[in-house]
């Protein structure tokens, strides 16, 4: 019996070393795997050049703004690397005539083609200014995407521009890195599709961006909405419900719709949306808001919508936010607050009631419940957004 | 003894991966640990109100440390619900040298910390009440 017991213990042991090994092979062999695959689907230098100089092409017919000509051209480029040492991007410093006419940064990592990831119209590259930051373009400098840049020095790694030590070592980068190319493709990949899907309306657009550069659709009557702000009402993590009743108070108000106003007071009506929606002080997930007005309806038995939607970041697309407010539906926009307003992190909801497509990006019109303005622009990049939805009378 | 063995050598993988898979839900770690920042090192805090909007930076060592020390003994586990949850009380982002080192947002007895454009779900064993809540938006002009 004691035989028994000492030949399973032993193979247990043997059991658990066998699985730790198997995994950690498995795991660095992954890895090596990831950065090779990453690296061969690099972009050349050529291939980034030729992409850099349509996109000049394309931005001197669109954009009326811009201070380059069909003479702009590649002045300087400046290579940058990952952590195994593959040029990842090149910043493009670019000259017309010869006097510096801005730049362009791209990206040679990106799935599909090149990706311009920042351009200007003056002057030179900041981290390339010699007055501003030495000679660090001499320097190898790693890029580890989104315009996030490292000098590197006997294995540490540090800021550009002020030559603060960063904590990350060298497989920490990496990983990060990773990370950045992961999330950037995933997005690409969306815009990419989305881009093909409205390939008529952006030529259109194209051709009113030469006239006015700008594109503003509102929702009707957005003139004589005042939206409620939250803190009039409840404190913490109410945004959902603020919002809910925002879109009920502007069909009934702006678009005449009645009974849909518990008891005619915004008051019992905000309390009536955070029963149903299930609120709790940790805020109000996706479907529970949702369904929160559904159930608000038929609970206080009062006037059904005529239409209603709900769709998840993988179901929506800025051509579906465009439709929404050009058929005049406000609707519910779930998203990361962190570049609406920095030293924000979290999700919040937000009524958009607008939206707006410039040169400079597409902005969506929103109200965000923190004052009683309708006159907010979220940036609209989609891997913010968590969801959106609406119901309409 | 087949039988046995062949149990064994289904078994012991299978608890060793669930085991290791669901030890972020079950075990307490250190606040820091989870929010993967050495609050040592943060020269800036902004603090907002989710409620309100406003936002209020906070700078000095000092006065870092006391804000900080509101999450001093605080442990986090990960929620099992990972789900989007729309609405925060407060959040919280820590710079150092202009540089975003990292954010949450936390009420009551629940942190949710911002990682790779994604927003991980914790429950701390520590409450923060009420009280202390309207003491934070009071302190820091957050009403």
């Amino acid at each position: 019996m004691r035989k028994l017991i000492s030949r399973i213990a032993g193979l247990s042991i043997a059991i658990c070393f066998a699985v730790t090994i198997v995994s950690l092979t498995l795991s660095a062999s992954a890895e090596n795997f990831g950065i090779r695959q990453v690296e061969s689907s690099y972009f050349n230098e050529s291939s980034c050049l030729t992409y850099a100089q349509n996109f000049i092409k394309n931005t001197v017919f669109v954009d009326p703004n811009t201070t380059w000509t069909l003479n702009t051209k590649p002045s300087e480029i400046i290579k940058t690397y990952d952590t195994e040492g593959n040029v990842n991007a090149y910043i493009i410093n670019l000259a017309t005539n010869n006097s510096p006419t801005g730049y362009i940064i791209i990206e040679a990592f990106t799935a599909g083609e090149p990706n311009v990831i920042e351009y200007g119209y003056n002057g030179v590259y900041y981290l390339t200014d010699s007055r501003l930051f030495g000679n660090v373009k001499s320097e190898h400098m790693i890029y580890s995407g989104s315009r996030e840049y490292f000098t590197e020095s006997n294995g540490m790694y540090y800021t550009p521009e002020n030559h603060q030590k960063v904590k990350f070592s060298k497989k920490g980068l990496e990983q990060h890195y990773l990370n950045r190319i992961e999330q950037e493709n995933d997005y690409l990949l969306k815009t990419k599709s989305e881009k093909s899907q409205t390939v008529s309306q952006a030529s259109k657009l194209n051709q009113a961006a030469k006239k006015n550069s700008t594109v503003n659709v509102n929702v009707p009557k957005l003139s004589s909405f005042i939206p409620e702000q939250m803190q009039d009402y409840s404190s913490g993590g109410v945004c959902e419900v603020a919002m809910g009743l925002n879109m009920l108070k502007y069909w009934n108000q702006c678009r005449g719709v009645s009974d849909i106003i518990l008891n005619n007071s915004l008051r019992a009506t905000f309390n009536s949306l955070k029963y149903n929606m299930k609120w709790s002080s940790d805020g109000v997930t996706e479907p529970n808001g949702f369904n929160g007005m559904q159930a608000y309806i038929t609970n206080n038995n009062l006037r059904g919508a005529k239409g209603r939607d709900f769709r998840n970041q993988s179901n929506l697309s800025w051509a579906i936010i465009k439709s929404e407010i050009n058929n005049g539906n406000v609707f519910e926009m779930g998203a990361d607050v962190s570049i609406y307003q920095s030293g924000n992190s979290g999700y919040h909801s937000f009524l958009a009631v607008g939206y707006s497509d410039r040169g400079d990006g597409q902005f969506v019109r929103v109200v965000d419940e923190w004052d009683h303005s309708t006159s907010h622009y979220y940036r609209y990049v989609w891997s913010y957004i968590s969801d959106i939805w609406y119901y309409r009378w | 003894m087949k039988k046995l063995l062949i149990i064994l050598i289904i078994f012991v993988p299978i608890v060793i991966a669930a085991g290791y898979f669901l030890s972020p839900f079950i075990i307490l770690r250190d606040f820091q640990k989870s929010v993967n920042i050495d609050f040592s090192t943060v020269d800036k805090v902004t603090i907002a109100s989710g409620n309100t909007g406003k936002k209020c930076d906070i700078t000095g060592k000092e006065n870092i440390q006391k804000f900080l020390s509101v999450f001093n003994g605080a442990k986090l586990k990960k929620d099992f619900d990972q789900s989007i949850h729309k609405g925060y009380i407060f959040s919280v982002t820590m710079y150092n040298s202009g540089k975003v080192m990292g954010s949450f947002n936390f009420g009551y007895n629940r942190v949710n910390v911002s990682r790779d454009n994604k927003i991980v779900r914790y429950i701390s064993n520590k409450n923060i009440s009420d009280s202390q809540l309207r003491e934070i938006s009071e302190k820091y002009n957050l009403l």
